[in-house]
């Protein structure tokens, strides 16, 4: 039994053999072939891509405005910055075998010997820099804070994909990295650490590309936007996501708001990558990158600069007032020529001021204030009130009405502007003069007249081309652009609980009410007078996008004839409102001012938070913004604001009028006939539109008209350069 | 001269010591050339040459003590080593550093000055011994309750050998003990019974937190080891999908001894110690690995001639239960790392580096080539036999 029992051991011995035998042929002689090629791929490094350059921004006369740019970084590794355990020893290991000195070292003096280079190192990098400690340290312990955040949410998507394992058994590859600690460093600096700092094993110097902004593109900070980290949303949505070399990557910069955004389908260009082998540092495959494409705006660096500095000193000269904006609009092309906002930042530092920035709650310099904040319009949308008459054909423009200063005989409510300054009425006008003077009664009554629901129809469609209800208007297209706010039936019976009326009419006519607009669509607005066509305005130049044209069947050109001849005798004749602010000898100006009512803006809260955990427990600070509160009591970003109340706004009431000053309005083109440039100015409580707002439009057309470029010669200027074919938005390939 | 080494060594203990001395140099073979390429010493080369000096010493050594003598100190033997499990599982709770280091975690070295010993490599050696003193003499394994002398013998050690944690160690001693129990002649209902038993118990101890997620990530990429999922290939079953590239990648005849690349690069883990099969199948290609097999297979085929061939029972298991051990590695080895068994740290008998593994299998040799030598002795029924019984 015994030697039969082993025969049977050994028949199994044999069964197994040819098992293994039989997967082994398998594998090595049948799929042979595909294994030895599998190991070819093997021997080639892991692929490394080659970063496009960003395509510029560049003005409409080519000047480039922000631009990547080749730089040096110096990184550090991440063992190092973090003081890794294992990497410390690792070091230590390295130097005992490249430094006689320590090969005989025991393991703890190594470690303590590289702990002293690391510090040595941070020493040598604040002297060579001039970077401050703290402020490396910061830095430092950024960098570590995001990667050990990434580990951690490597961590919890293995754990719900069924990996249970212990975090620190779960590594990424940025903890075998450098990471930059001084970027964009000079070529001094950076001879100075090759000296100093070539043979230590913790730093390197990194060739890298980084975004300059031009010292005189700070005037065009909010046009031209920022770059950041590419969302989780954005790598999903990405429209190229299915070209593995241009779609984001994690960590991949792109636009989060202005034309940076805009045009990021332009200005992102397409990886290129390099397969190197393994072995020697041969090129198995190498595809160059293919640079972003440069973008060409419609605005005039030197006009916005002197635009910007107009808007500054008629800011300095309101003590009440926040900031302003001004937006040039080209009345033919309806390119914008100039989109300013101040008070203005420094793109460059941005990262560094954001804070500060973010809570200057009164100024709110972030704020993009020609596209991104709306407005009272106030009494310049009296021409467009006045269309809306013409075009539905409910007042006869001849006609002329008594103003006595006041709508309702005995009410105290609607009084032309003319009451609150002690000052008889119009008199007997006709609809132009009311242009002209601004007069409140006349259009209070054409308001009643035609009545909100058709005012606003109306407003919708020669503010923003919207024929339809359902119809999307359409902006220049930045992220940051605000509709404003024409309210609709639906919008009354929403938000007010009511239907439209007769008070809304009245209201709504002279620009007052809910109706709010930004700067940019009052300067379209006049462009669209100056025309008697709408078109949607345009940033970049030749973005190939449709740009309808919209005519008013309803308005006859004698019709818009007159509400010309009214905004120009607002300018040039005595007793227009603008007449004295904003007249200009060499230049027939057409336009209209406005004064409108507004609230003032809430400057700092009191902010109530539910600390977490801590049942009922409730923690508050004043505040300018939500985040500085969150900062200030260190809470994190998703806790819940139970509360606020205001503290503080600004401006404070006037005591004598006891309200705010107004916002003042200028809107107006040039010259009367053949219109060539339109424009529209705000400063934000800045009081009367005429008095704030009209000498610095004044100054607007002044700068047009001594500028080089011939803005308002008769014969026409020179119009954006001509751009590439290749420009296209749609399209997936630029 | 001839005759008198003849005496020494019959031709059946030269074939099984020459044959393990080949495997041996195999290894050794692509560690050093693997060791050259990197242009480093050949400090692991040098080592493994110094081990197996030492192996044979020990193969010398049996011979001078005889086997049957070894037999009676088999019981010590098996108490000592249990101290010194029972020492690797106390340094878990209390610091034993620097005489029982952990190394990733593990716990399975002592460590005397240069001395390394790796404890469950020699349990196994002192395993078998245990084992065959234990069953020379009985014949109550032939009853099922006869049975648990057996496996408490062979649990004790393999539970304090999964605390280390070695899994594949301690797994490898349960094919011994039912290869060694069937050749001694238990029923084989009783043994199927309990093959069937523990099969049953399988899942459970699959979901127990016995075993680590490693473990289970291993046994989850051998069933997905030819899916497209990137995630399998290059966490849990990189170490199978790079061995089975390097293996493959050898085809019919190898790739010789200069193809050094792939080795080079480190793309195969642990290439010279539970991988060294596929370093072998990438530089002698399949005919190389069948050569390997059939060494094994001449090694358990001679080994088990010389069990039929000695009448001495205590020779006949030790002889049985060498053969099993060494077929039981060799087979799991190569099965791992072709992909056909989950991954279990086991070194591949006589082949792959490590000093405590090739010393205890060349002492499991020493005791098959001692079997060998001794002339049987006639004068009793032969062991084993139970003719009235059999069914």
């Amino acid at each position: 039994m015994f030697e039969r029992r082993l025969k049977f051991v050994l028949g199994l011995a044999i069964v197994c053999s040819a098992a293994l035998s039989w997967r082994l042929y398998q594998l090595q002689i049948v799929h042979g072939a595909e294994f030895a090629e599998k190991a070819e791929d093997a021997l080639i490094a892991p692929r490394q891509f080659l970063p496009p350059l960003r395509g510029s921004i560049n003005d409409r006369f080519g000047r480039i405005l922000v631009s990547d740019e080749p730089a040096h970084d110096v990184s550090v590794h991440y063992g190092a910055l973090s003081m890794d355990e294992s990497y410390l020893l690792r070091v230590g290991d390295y130097l005992r075998q490249k430094e006689p000195r320590w090969a005989k070292a025991g393991r703890r003096e190594l470690r303590a010997e590289v702990t002293n280079r690391i510090a040595a190192m941070w020493m040598a990098l604040e002297r060579i820099s001039g970077t401050p400690l703290p402020q490396l340290r910061r830095r430092r312990d950024a960098i570590c804070q995001s990667i050990e955040n990434l580990r951690r949410h490597l961590w919890t998507v293995r754990r719900e994909n069924g990996y249970d394992e212990p975090l620190d058994k779960v590594h990424l590859k940025e903890e075998e990295a450098d990471h930059p600690i001084l970027r964009n460093i000079s070529p001094r600096v950076r001879t100075r650490i090759e000296l100093e700092l070539a043979r230590s094993p913790f730093v390197r110097i990194e060739p890298s590309v980084r975004r300059v902004w031009r010292e005189q593109s700070r005037s065009l900070c909010h046009v031209l936007g920022r770059l950041g980290q590419v969302t989780p949303d954005e790598i999903r949505n990405d429209p190229r996501r299915s070209d593995p070399l241009a779609r984001y990557r994690p960590g991949d910069l792109a636009g989060v708001c202005g034309v940076e955004r805009l045009a990021e389908p332009m200005l992102r260009g397409k990886r290129g990558y390099e397969d190197l082998r393994l072995d020697k540092k041969t090129i198995e495959d190498r595809r160059p990158p293919i640079d972003g494409l440069d973008v060409q705006l419609t605005i005039d660096l030197d006009l916005q600069q002197r635009i910007a500095q107009i808007l500054a000193d008629a800011v300095a000269r309101q003590s009440a007032s926040t900031g302003a904006s001004c937006v040039v609009i080209d009345v033919r092309t309806r390119e914008i020529l100039a989109l300013v906002s101040v008070p203005t930042y420094d793109p460059a530092t941005l990262q560094d001021d954001y804070a500060a920035l973010r809570d200057d709650s009164r100024y709110t310099p972030l704020l993009f204030r020609a596209v991104g904040n709306e407005y009272q319009p106030g009494s310049i949308l009296k021409p467009a009130s006045l269309l809306a008459a013409l075009a539905n054909d409910l007042i006869d423009p001849m006609q002329r009405i008594h103003c006595d200063g006041q709508f309702i005989p005995g009410s105290k409510k609607w009084h032309c502007w003319t009451f609150w300054r002690g000052m008889p009425g119009h008199g007997d006008i006709n609809a132009e003069e009311a242009i002209q003077h601004s007069c409140n009664v006349f259009f209070y009554g054409l308001g009643q007249k035609v009545g909100a629901d058709r005012l606003t129809r109306f407003y919708r469609k020669i503010l923003d081309g919207c024929e339809t209800e359902a119809a999307v208007r359409q902006g220049t297209g930045l992220i940051e652009e605000r509709a404003g706010l024409l309210p609709t039936r639906e919008w009354m019976a929403e938000n007010r609980h009511r239907d439209f009326n007769q008070a809304d009419g009245r209201n709504y006519a002279i620009g007052q009410g809910e109706i709010q607009i930004t700067p940019l669509q009052a300067a379209n607005l006049f462009a669209t007078i100056a025309a008697g066509v709408y078109q949607p305005p345009t940033l970049i130049a030749n973005d190939g996008r449709d740009r309808p044209v919209i005519s008013f069947p309803g308005v006859t050109d004698e019709d818009w004839r007159m509400v010309r001849r009214g905004l120009f005798r607002c300018v040039n004749e005595e007793g227009g409102t603008a007449f004295k602010y904003a007249r200009l000898d060499r230049l027939a100006v057409c336009g209209k001012t406005g004064s409108a009512q507004c609230v003032p803006r809430v400057t700092q809260w009191r902010f109530s938070f539910q600390r977490d955990g801590e049942e009922g427990k409730e923690v508050s600070i004043v505040a300018p913004t939500i985040e500085a509160a969150r900062e200030r009591l260190d809470l994190n970003a998703d806790s819940k604001c139970t509360h606020r109340e205001i503290v503080d706004r600004w401006p404070p009431l006037d005591p004598v009028k006891k309200e705010v000053p107004t916002h003042a309005w200028f809107a107006g083109f040039a010259p009367y006939e053949h219109p060539q440039i339109a424009i529209a100015v705000l400063i934000e409580y800045g009081g009367g539109g005429g008095a704030a707002a009209g000498p610095a439009a004044q100054a607007v057309f002044q700068a047009l008209l001594e500028s080089p470029r011939g803005y308002l010669s008769p014969t026409g200027y020179a119009s954006a350069a001509p751009v590439d074919d290749r420009f296209h938005f749609k399209g997936d390939e630029p | 001269m001839i005759a008198a080494v003849a005496r020494i060594f019959p031709p059946l203990g030269w074939i099984v010591l020459l044959t393990a001395m080949a495997l041996t140099a195999l290894g050794l073979i692509g560690v050093y050339v693997s060791e050259a390429a990197a242009e480093g010493p050949a400090t692991q080369t040098i080592r493994q040459l110094g081990y197996l000096g030492l192996g044979l010493f020990g193969v010398l050594a049996i011979q001078v003590f005889g086997y049957r003598r070894i037999g009676g100190w088999a019981y010590p033997l098996f108490g000592l080593i249990l101290v010194l499990l029972i020492l690797l599982v106390v340094a878990r709770k209390i610091p034993l550093s620097p005489i029982v280091p952990a190394r990733r975690n593990t716990y399975r070295w002592i460590v005397f000055g240069p001395i390394n010993i790796q404890v469950s490599e020699y349990t196994k050696v002192v395993y078998i011994l245990a084992l065959a003193a234990y069953l020379r003499f009985r014949t109550n394994y032939r009853s099922l309750r006869g049975l648990l002398g057996p496996f408490l013998l062979t649990l004790v050690p393999v539970g304090l050998i999964l605390k280390e944690p070695d899994l594949g160690t301690s797994l490898l001693l349960l094919p011994t003990l039912f290869v060694m129990l069937y050749a001694a002649g238990a029923k084989l209902r009783h043994l199927f019974l309990i093959l069937a038993l523990g099969l049953a118990a399988a899942p459970i101890f699959y979901f127990s937190p016995l075993m680590n997620p490693y473990q289970r990530d291993r046994i989850t990429s051998l069933f997905k080891q030819d899916d497209d999922d990137d995630r399998w290939r290059l966490a849990a079953g990189y170490q199978l999908n790079q061995s089975k590239i390097a293996l493959g990648s050898g085809q019919a005849l190898g790739r010789g001894l200069d193809q050094g690349d792939f080795f080079k690069h480190d793309l195969l883990p642990e290439e010279h110690n539970d991988f060294i099969f596929a370093v072998i199948g990438h530089q002698w290609g399949f005919i190389g690995c069948l050569a390997v097999i059939l060494a094994y297979l001449i090694i358990v085929a001679a080994g088990l001639t010389i069990a039929t061939m000695t009448v001495d029972p205590l020779g006949r298991l030790l002889a049985v239960g060498v053969c099993a051990l060494i077929l039981a590695q060799a087979m799991i080895n190569i099965g791992m790392t072709i992909g056909l068994m989950p991954i279990t740290g086991m070194t591949l008998p006589f082949v792959s580096m490590g000093g405590s593994a090739l010393v205890a299998n060349y002492l499991c040799i020493g005791l098959l080539v001692d079997v060998a030598r001794r002339r049987p002795i006639e004068i009793a029924r032969k062991p084993f036999e139970f003719a009235a019984e059999t069914t």
